[in-house]
């Protein structure tokens, strides 16, 4: 009990900190209730989006075909700054690697952190074992071309070219050389592609180099769009909380010049 | 216990470090940067399994003597060649002449072909002739004329219009999507601490 008291008489927090904190649990509680929700009652209806409906519409044609399907999961990792969009592109692997299991489609991932490589490798090896097909993962599927981003795009944009894909997803964190990677697969008259980041600056990049965009924030329901019942739960919370953001926007901004 | 097991401890490293992040207490900040270091310490093994993979990658290439496979025979031998100057001395000289002499000079001659690529980018877009496309290369080409045009000539009256554009519509654009962005950044790592997502099974 003294040890308790200590800890707690020795810790302190700012008046913004506090905020910050009770606003993330606030978020947090809501995510959970709407999951539970999610899961026990119904999922939540997801706005379809265009770049989940082609991945879903190619995949019969890699079963057709027997061509690859191929993610780049960008320069970000696991554990750094871009993890969120490290995590959303693996919810796609997550979703190509179970079906490309059962209907014997390869799928091909690259990307530039070792962190990165782990998860998707992890995320291969489940989604063959949870098809009921442990023998389809290989752990070449996932390849580490270089850490360096331009390094990194001349590889995947090589590799493009000599084993054209049926769908090509970009989908994390990129820079401007995404360029090289989305030009290859252009190039590629049967290639169809998918493009997804949450940076601003690179998104003109993917409007003009691919055929659908997942502009900032969808990457992060790509998830619930590819059918993962568990994550309406928390894009129902962000669409709330967004709400609630925006209104109290607009609220300050009407304030501020009543006041004015 | 194998699903148990990774997601306390996941439950438990999390929650120390997002309390650190907002909380002053010696113990917490002394838990929350030994964690943080522990993490550097394991992403150093991740690039040995990088390596690892890296090897195993080109070395099926080239036995199966698949398309491209001369360039993973380079990438090998390049592979090998940096490790060998790096395990002989971190700042040698041979390390520094590797990196002045063929490192840089290659990165920036991919940098400079970025501007090509964008260029034939820009025009597929036009050709395209699709609305967003038209409308974006209207605008990109309104910013740039606006920021490139010399003092004193006619193309100078641009330069409000694009002081508009960019402080105005393209900053309350930008604005929108960092808010959902970082409403997304933050629902992920939740759904991880929740137990939601488990991308460590």
């Amino acid at each position: 009990m003294n040890l308790l008291r200590l800890l707690w008489e020795s810790t302190s927090i700012t008046v913004e900190g506090l905020a910050a904190l009770v606003a993330l649990l606030v978020f947090g509680a809501l995510i959970l209730a709407l999951t539970l929700r999610a899961r026990l009652v119904r999922p939540f209806t997801v706005r379809p989006l265009a770049a989940a409906e082609r991945v879903r519409g190619v995949l019969g044609r890699a079963m057709e075909t027997g061509e690859p399907l191929h993610v780049a999961l960008g320069i970000g990792g696991l554990g750094d700054v871009s993890t969120a969009d490290t995590l959303a592109g693996l919810a796609l692997v997550s979703f190509l690697a179970d079906r490309g299991a059962l209907a014997e489609v390869p799928v091909r991932v690259r990307l530039a952190q070792p962190t990165a490589l782990v998860g998707a490798l992890a995320t291969l090896q489940r989604g063959a074992e949870g098809a009921g097909y442990p023998e389809a993962y290989d752990p070449v599927q996932a390849a580490f071309v270089a850490p360096v981003p331009l390094a990194y795009a001349a590889g995947t944009a090589e590799a493009l070219r000599s084993e054209p894909p049926v769908a090509n997803a970009m989908v994390g964190a990129f820079g401007a050389e995404v360029l090289l990677p989305a030009q290859a697969g252009g190039d590629q008259p049967q290639t169809v592609q998918v493009g997804g980041t949450s940076d601003p600056s690179v998104l003109p990049l993917l409007l003009v180099t691919t055929d659908s965009l997942l502009a900032g924030e969808e990457i992060y329901a790509l998830g619930a769009a590819l059918g993962r019942a568990d994550h309406t739960g928390s894009l129902a919370a962000q669409d709330l909380a967004r709400a609630l953001l925006v209104l109290a926007i607009v609220l300050g901004a009407v304030l501020a010049l009543v006041i004015a | 216990m194998r699903r148990i097991l990774p997601a306390l401890v996941a439950l438990l490293v999390g929650s120390v470090v997002l309390l650190d992040y907002f909380l002053e207490n010696p113990v917490l900040n002394a838990a929350g940067r030994f964690l943080l270091e522990g993490a550097i310490v394991l992403a150093a093994f991740a690039l040995l399994l990088g390596l690892w993979n890296l090897l195993l990658v080109h070395e099926r290439q080239i036995r199966r003597r698949e398309p491209g496979w001369p360039a993973s025979v380079v990438i090998l031998l390049s592979t090998g060649a940096s490790l060998a100057l790096g395990l002989a001395g971190w700042g040698s000289e041979a390390l520094t002449w590797f990196y002045r002499f063929v490192l840089f000079p290659l990165e920036a001659s991919a940098g400079a072909l970025l501007a090509f690529v964008a260029v034939s980018a820009a025009a597929r877009a036009w050709r395209l002739s699709s609305l967003e496309g038209g409308v974006m290369l209207a605008v990109g080409a309104i910013v740039l004329v606006g920021t490139l045009a010399p003092q004193g000539a006619a193309l100078t009256a641009l330069g409000p219009l694009r002081d508009w554009i960019v402080s105005v519509p393209a900053m309350a654009a930008v604005r929108g999507l960092l808010l959902g962005v970082a409403l997304g950044i933050m629902a992920t790592g939740l759904r991880v601490l929740l137990w939601i997502d488990r991308p460590y099974e």
